[in-house]
């Protein structure tokens, strides 16, 4: 039975109907036209449709619609400030990290979600940061530059809307 | 891996009561038709193969409390089945104190399934036998996890032999953790040792849910370390796992006990008992660990599927017992 749901993406709120059995990621693209997240294996092993909720890197194939309802989703299409890129994007673009561009999307979110946890990277962290996208293009080297450049850069600004961890010690 | 292309989930009823005996109730209701989602790392994936094909899913990350984590000296940890591997992996209290579970939920999956998978979906999690959730499932005749008669990686095997993949277990074993499930009959605890059955099967009735992991207060002087080897480099399950738990007299003192707990190498999370023997009581020494880490391996019970065969997981797990056992000693 269909739901109405309330999807805030990128701060902007979207009024959704959606039946439950629908991905958000099938949402995002198919009923709110933000076609920059991709669908590659929609079994969450390959990073193509990666987009961050309440701060956190998803699956977006794994989530149902449903249960994002309310929540902060963040897309590849955030990131950019009107014509200005995000320097994530921007260094993509200068170390030629990109080339079909399929899995760009999902690698920049989940870099993005990465450097706003973990400001000092080394190239291995990196690389585990992003061992979940898959590439079949680039051979990944120029993706790890590129997001070495930005993290050494310090030249970005800290995710808002992370979620807290809830613990108690009495 | 084309025979596993994944389809539009089918249609099911969706639920998301606030209260745990609603959920229960749910449960009960649809005989065993339900399912409870909480991250929707595993199941989803299952529902897309239409291998699993519930009528109904119970959303049971609205139900308050089970999200938290509670600690205090004298009941040490009180985790609700709710909190997310990330949650586990960031926080402090687990960290100073526990913290080969740590360890444990970092190195599961990768960053997105440790967002939204929780450390119950991890225990309950769903069997990764290549058999049963990709080539077992388009047109052959169904395996026993599949409520069939045949096992496909042994030749006669009278039930499922596919190995256990729940990477938290073998940390929270050592911890001498306990699950805390609650059903239409009121609550129940079993020690996490005896909690899985087989892999994908555990002692949960289908109206019973996890609600809490409690661990208690470990010892003085007790230091742990999990390693393990995935199936590709990173994200994705466990070939082979080893948690050691070491508690020292003093710092630098004999060993007063010694915990080991392997995935992937049996149908459960299992004890290395024998293992534990050879260390405990004693001053550690390099030969000791050496030896300890071979009767270990001679614990495991790993059978050869597609990923790796028996042998390679029996050697991998000796090399990470001994890994970890020397991880420990340094930090201890």
């Amino acid at each position: 039975m269909k739901r109405e749901i309330q999807l805030i993406v990128n701060g902007d709120s979207y009024a959704v109907v959606a039946n439950p059995n629908e991905t958000l990621l099938d949402v995002i693209r198919n009923k709110l036209g933000l076609t920059g997240t991709k669908k590659g294996c929609d079994i969450g092993d390959c990073g193509a449709c990666t987009v961050l909720m309440d701060g956190l890197p998803v699956s977006s194939c794994l989530v149902l619609a449903v249960d994002a309802d309310g929540k902060d989703i963040t897309t590849i299409e955030g990131l950019a400030e009107g014509e200005k890129l995000h320097p994530i994007q921007q260094a993509f673009i200068e170390h030629d990290a990109v080339q079909c561009g399929f899995c760009t999307p999902g690698m920049i979110m989940s870099a993005y979600a990465f450097l706003n946890e973990n400001p000092g990277l080394t190239v291995d962290e990196i690389r585990e940061a992003v061992a979940g996208n898959l590439c079949r293009c680039t051979g990944y080297t120029k993706i790890v530059e590129a997001i070495q450049a930005v993290a050494q850069s310090g030249n970005y600004r800290r995710h808002k809307g992370s979620r807290g961890i809830r613990e108690v010690a009495s | 891996m084309q025979n596993e292309k994944a389809k539009q989930m089918k249609d099911f009823e969706y639920f998301e009561p606030t209260t745990l005996s609603e959920a229960i109730s749910l449960l009960s209701k649809y005989k065993g038709g339900a399912k409870v989602i909480a991250g929707g790392t595993d199941l989803l994936v299952r529902m897309k193969q239409r291998i699993t094909n519930p009528e109904c899913l119970i959303n049971i990350k609205r139900i308050p409390h089970l999200d938290k984590i509670d600690y205090n000296e004298r009941d040490g940890f009180r985790i609700g089945a709710l909190v997310t591997l990330h949650s586990l992996e960031t926080s402090h209290l687990i960290r100073d104190r526990i913290n080969i579970l740590t360890q444990a939920a970092h190195k599961v999956g990768g960053a997105r399934i440790r967002s939204m998978g929780t450390i119950g979906g991890n225990l309950c999690q769903d069997s990764k036998c290549p058999y049963y959730a990709r080539i077992g499932g388009w047109g052959r005749v169904p395996c026993y996890q599949r409520g069939g008669d045949i096992c496909y990686l042994v030749k006669g095997a009278k039930s499922c032999q596919a190995m256990a993949t729940a990477e938290t277990a073998p940390a929270l074993i050592c911890l001498d953790a306990k699950a805390k499930i609650t059903g239409p009959q009121g609550e129940r605890t079993v020690a996490m040792e005896d909690f899985f059955i087989s892999a994908g099967v555990t002692v949960l009735g289908i109206d019973e849910i996890l609600t809490t992991v409690e661990i208690p207060n470990p010892p003085a002087y007790t230091t742990g370390a999990y390693l393990r080897e995935g199936v590709r480099k990173a994200s994705d399950f466990a070939v082979a796992g080893a948690a050691v738990l070491l508690t020292l007299e003093s710092p630098g003192g004999a060993c007063r006990d010694a915990r080991i707990s392997l995935i992937g190498v049996a149908r459960t999370p299992i004890r290395a008992k024998k293992a534990d023997g050879i260390i405990k009581g004693k001053k550690i020494t390099d030969s000791l660990i050496t030896q300890a880490a071979q009767v270990a391996s001679e614990e495991a019970r790993p059978v050869s599927d597609i990923y790796r065969s028996a042998t390679y997981r029996r050697v991998r797990v000796n090399e990470l017992v001994q890994q970890a056992a020397r991880q420990v000693m340094e930090a201890a």
